[in-house]
């Protein structure tokens, strides 16, 4: 890293560690789910958007986060919409028979 | 179907099945099994396992059928009841190819920092996929977590369940649910990070 970056980095550090109302990283990090979720204050969801402007990894990283959510809640949204594969009819026989034999 | 009229089709349905009607029992199978089965593939992976779990989620229905108060329509009462008996299946089988949750999770250097990228691809959740490959690897990723991460996120991410239903299921506390959930979503991030590297598509 060169010094100027380095400079650049540790003066960004003090500054979030300082200023008022400034989260690290870390910080940050620890309210990504409550901030995802709707659940913060409007004082800590300020915060939370004041790092993020200032923060470019943070700021990737909680984008990259909300992606991963919504990858997952639409994985199967397609297969949810369609018709399902009907089912082998050993199988309905099969749980028939079972409930018979109760 | 709208929602009273499946009311009303699930009591002359429950009515008959209550009664015992074999016919009855059939329809409830033959017009559910398709889709349960389709759900208990998504957590136990091989045919034979998930269809063993939808016959076991189908009996103990029909055990608890006196039960069912009708809070919920019997599709989605058998859907929470298959999701039950394929985590059971999953705990009964155990050890599996799991990886190791920690390296997985952020890192921060000494100074508090985010040791991450700075840039990240435009593309949305739907356009990524759109690409078959890419949902083979989001699959594959979900499937090596390991399981007590993978399930929360399975019941919050992909059934839609609330943190809170998603605990009681898992028999969490809501604080360590949600502790798990975000772990589980950060370590998938990681795992799925080449979809999200510029021009990685």
């Amino acid at each position: 890293m060169s010094p100027w970056r380095v400079l650049k980095r540790r003066t960004k550090a003090l500054m979030m560690r300082h200023a008022p109302g400034m989260l690290t990283c870390a910080q940050f990090e620890s309210f990504v789910l409550a901030y995802h979720e709707g659940e913060l204050d409007s004082s800590a969801r300020e915060a939370f958007e004041r790092h993020m402007r200032m923060c470019p990894p943070c700021q990737v990283s909680f984008a990259d986060y909300c992606r991963t959510v919504a990858l997952g809640q639409r994985l199967f949204a397609e297969q949810d919409a369609a018709e399902p594969a009907p089912v082998d009819d050993r199988l309905v026989a099969s749980i028939l028979a079972a409930r018979r034999a109760r | 179907m709208t929602e009273a009229l499946q009311q009303h089709s699930d009591e002359s349905l429950l009515d008959r099945l209550r009664a015992g009607d074999d016919a009855a029992f059939a329809e409830l199978v033959e017009t559910q099994a398709p889709r349960l089965l389709s759900v208990a593939k998504r957590y136990l992976g091989d045919v034979a396992a998930a269809e063993d779990c939808v016959q076991e989620a189908f009996l103990a229905a029909f055990r608890a059928l006196d039960r069912f108060e009708g809070r919920s329509t019997l599709s989605t009462w058998l859907h929470r009841i298959t999701v039950n008996a394929a985590l059971q299946a999953l705990r009964r089988k155990g050890a599996r190819d799991e990886v190791d949750i920690e390296p997985l999770l952020p890192t921060f250097d000494s100074d508090g920092f985010l040791e991450g990228r700075t840039q990240t691809t435009a593309a949305d959740a739907e356009t990524l996929l759109a690409d078959d490959d890419v949902r083979r690897q989001v699959r594959a990723a979900i499937d090596t977590l390991p399981l007590g991460y993978r399930n929360i996120l399975m019941l919050r991410d992909i059934e839609g369940l609330s943190i809170k239903e998603a605990a009681e299921m898992l028999e969490l506390t809501e604080t360590n649910a949600k502790v798990r959930l975000h772990r589980a979503r950060q370590a998938l991030k990681k795992l799925l990070e080449p979809l999200f590297v510029e021009g990685a598509l």
